[in-house]
């Protein structure tokens, strides 16, 4: 994979020029690879079905996609790198640039970066169908309302300081599975949420099975993966070096069709390795170490079983005495912080809180997911405005692969979704503002909405259509942790 | 949940920066397991019974005398599930402890195994009751029928869902009476699937005149490689290929005889 001449560049689609052609040829590539047939791994349809399809009958590479798990970053990262070759032969066939590159949807940037690019809102004229557009989408997003950015910030992820952990940056330890419950914050926030926002009851995008099949998906794992490497651009972070990371193997197709096979450890450096770049972003960073688990080098490094070194123990001190309901309404749930179990998680450290506070949201299930993404606030006062609640904002939850998870493929395991988020600063910021006692908290759960892009400040605000006819999701467990 | 169990087994047994109530059940689990297998081997070592058998009055060698069915039968299998059955349960006890409040960890572990095992105490009462069915078949034909029997079930979408079920986790209630019956419920739900995804090779077990100890040791390590394998399906697929080839062995030598 290694390259000698200049990278491709990935470009923000909402900042290119007006005569760029990235996204005409991208939009005609489409077009192109829809017409292949299924059988073909540079078609449309294969390509689709390589990250999950519903069809009963699969082919080579089908249902591969990794979620819930720490191959989530770099078996996508391989994904949309062959995409790319196949779309650019395609492009570079029909006379096209040479250097086309995937360009990426930065909806973190706020504004009307946080709309649907308009390339893929319209349904065409008749008879002229646009390639892009995808009818099954949340309403609202085809006509440009925006993301909130509750859901689109990655401020959380990148300040993440590790990177293996289910309260990390790029989720827990795994074996290869679909979606194996050990989520990272950049898998959860933004690229569930955005999942499920785009996608909303029923839509593509909220479908692992069908998702790769709506045009926006790429653009949207593109800046996911520029997420990983502005991540992975700060000094004091590391990806994994753990032989069972490194060495796993993954297959795609290249351009010609041909099957290629490439193991995380190819795809650390995107310019020295894979030949491309992110506009806007850093340099570079150093070429990561050949050899895995350097003992300099030991933020995240796993080698041995069990929790890696940068997750401290974990200690449950208060839950939920009952799984509550959610319906796309709010819900409130009440959790008594046991004295017993404080008091020996804090022993020696004389504080009022422990070095950290994490909640847990655990054994999640439902029959269909909803499409919704709730914030999780946590002591949210009644009646709060949408700027009280962004102060008491511990995370999100949504349910992108809920129906994977209850019925699984393959080798996994069936399972509730479970995700733990750290909230240390919002505990802290809550003690100081009186609004932790240590022994009470409520975490409320609200609904989410798409916003007018010219009015960020309602990005805590409950959405104008609510109503509790979603598709029931019952939330098994809320815990508070101290670590 | 299979690895978050996983890494709650070596988690629980490492040496903790606190005081870990976990570690001493883990342990007290472990030594229950071993002493099992001390009592199988020095029971069946130098002979060979069965625990229908025993039911049943039959003769045997052994330290437990003949014809004190049903009891010393429901003592033998419950040693047979403890030494067999627990090790891959070990996992979800340790489930159970890192997700309780640390000074209820042991009671809820305890809670937990102890539904877990009242299950199989349940699926073993039916298995002596239905045993009588079989009383009058030759015992090389019964093993043999068991085996055959418990091959085809490997390969049932029945069998992958039971075992899928071995690994779902259950919400646990943090205290008081509602903590206490949600640990039942999820000892009960977790042994109801393990009795699913295992009651075959138990009967083989059950059935299993001669080399008590070999099948003991052989159904062990079928069923935890099925239930902490990365690959369960392929485990199964594995487990189906061996109690096939030794139903064919059986049957053979059943012929030979």
């Amino acid at each position: 994979m290694n390259t000698s001449t200049a990278p491709y560049v990935r470009k923000n689609v909402w900042t290119l020029p007006s005569a760029d052609p990235t996204v005409a040829e991208y939009s005609a590539a489409v077009a192109t690879m829809m017409t292949r047939p299924a059988s073909d791994p540079t078609s449309w349809t294969y390509q689709a079905a390589m990250h999950g399809t519903h069809a009963t009958s699969t082919r080579p590479l089908w249902n591969g996609c990794q979620h819930g798990t720490w191959f989530f970053l770099a078996w996508h990262r391989l994904f949309i790198y062959y995409f790319e070759k196949i779309v650019r032969a395609a492009v570079v066939g029909a006379g096209g640039s040479t250097g086309w590159a995937l360009p990426f949807w930065d909806y973190g940037a706020g504004g009307e970066q946080a709309t649907l690019p308009n390339a893929f809102r319209g349904a065409g004229p008749a008879g002229h169908p646009n390639p892009l557009h995808v009818a099954k989408r949340r309403p609202g997003i085809n006509t440009g309302l925006a993301l909130p950015t509750a859901v689109t910030s990655a401020a959380r992820a990148l300040a993440r300081p590790g990177f293996v952990g289910t309260a990390q940056f790029g989720g827990g330890i795994t074996g290869v599975g679909q979606f194996s419950g050990q989520y990272g914050e950049v898998e959860t926030t933004p690229h569930n949420d955005v999942h499920d926002f785009v996608g909303g009851n029923g839509g593509v995008m909220a479908d692992p099975q069908q998702a790769a099949a709506d045009p926006i998906f790429w653009l949207h794992h593109a800046n996911i993966d520029r997420l990983w490497y502005l991540w992975s651009s700060d000094p004091a972070h590391t990806d994994p070096s753990d032989p069972r990371w490194t060495g796993q193997k993954f297959s795609f197709f290249d351009a010609n069709g041909t099957q290629v096979q490439h193991t995380p450890a190819d795809v650390l450096d995107i310019v020295g390795q894979l030949g491309y770049e992110y506009e806007g972003a850093p340099p570079a960073p150093p070429a990561p170490p050949a050899a895995p688990a350097a003992p300099t080098a030991p933020r995240v490094a796993v080698s041995s079983p069990g929790p890696p070194a940068s997750e401290p123990e974990r200690e449950p001190v208060g839950g939920s005495t009952e799984p509550v309901q959610l319906t796309g309404v709010p819900a409130t749930v009440e959790i008594e912080i046991d004295e017993r179990a404080a008091s020996a998680a804090l022993a020696g450290s004389g504080g009022t809180l422990p070095d950290h506070v994490y909640l847990s949201v655990s054994d999640i299930e439902g029959e269909q997911n909803p499409g919704s993404v709730y914030g999780m606030y946590v002591n949210l006062p009644a009646q709060a405005s949408p700027q009280v609640a962004e102060s008491h904002h511990a995370g999100n939850l949504s349910f992108f692969g809920l129906e994977r998870a209850r019925e699984p493929q393959g080798d996994e395991p069936a399972h509730g979704l479970a995700f733990t988020r750290e909230i240390t600063a919002l505990a802290n910021k809550l003690v100081s503002d009186g609004e932790w006692d240590g022994t009470h908290v409520t975490v409320t759960f609200r609904p989410l909405g798409l916003i007018p892009h010219d009015q960020p400040e309602l990005s805590h605000a409950l959405p104008d259509d609510l109503s509790s006819d979603d598709p029931p999701v019952t939330v098994g467990s809320v815990t508070i942790l101290y670590g | 949940m299979i690895l978050e169990l996983r890494a709650g087994v070596s988690g629980a047994l490492r040496r903790p920066a606190r005081p870990s109530p976990e570690r001493a059940v883990m342990l007290g689990v472990g030594v229950a397991i071993g002493a099992a297998w001390v009592v199988a081997v020095s029971m069946f070592g130098s002979g060979a019974m069965s625990i229908t058998g025993l039911a049943m009055g039959a003769s045997m060698t052994g330290s437990m005398p003949a014809g004190t069915a049903p009891g010393p039968a429901m003592l033998m299998w419950t040693m047979m599930v403890v030494a067999m059955m627990l090790p891959a349960t070990l996992p979800a006890v340790a489930y159970v402890g890192s997700r309780t409040l640390r000074w209820r960890r042991r009671r809820a572990m305890v809670t937990f195994v102890a539904a877990y095992l009242l299950v199989w105490l349940g699926a073993g009462l039916m298995l002596l009751v239905v045993s009588q069915a079989w009383a009058r078949v030759r015992e090389d034909v019964l093993l043999c029928l068991a085996l055959l029997v418990a091959t085809a079930w490997q390969l049932t979408t029945d069998k992958r869902r039971a075992l899928r079920d071995c690994h779902r986790s259950f919400p646990l209630a943090p205290r008081g009476w509602d903590a206490t019956r949600s640990e039942l419920r999820f000892g009960l739900r977790n042994g109801y699937a393990c009795v699913r995804s295992c009651w075959a090779m138990m009967v083989v077990m059950a059935v299993a005149t001669s080399a008590t100890v070999f099948w003991m040791a052989t159904l062990t390590a079928l069923v935890s490689a099925e239930k902490l394998s990365r690959r369960p399906r392929q485990a199964i697929r594995m487990s189906a290929w061996l109690l096939a080839g030794a139903a064919v062995i059986v049957g053979v030598s059943g012929l030979a005889g």
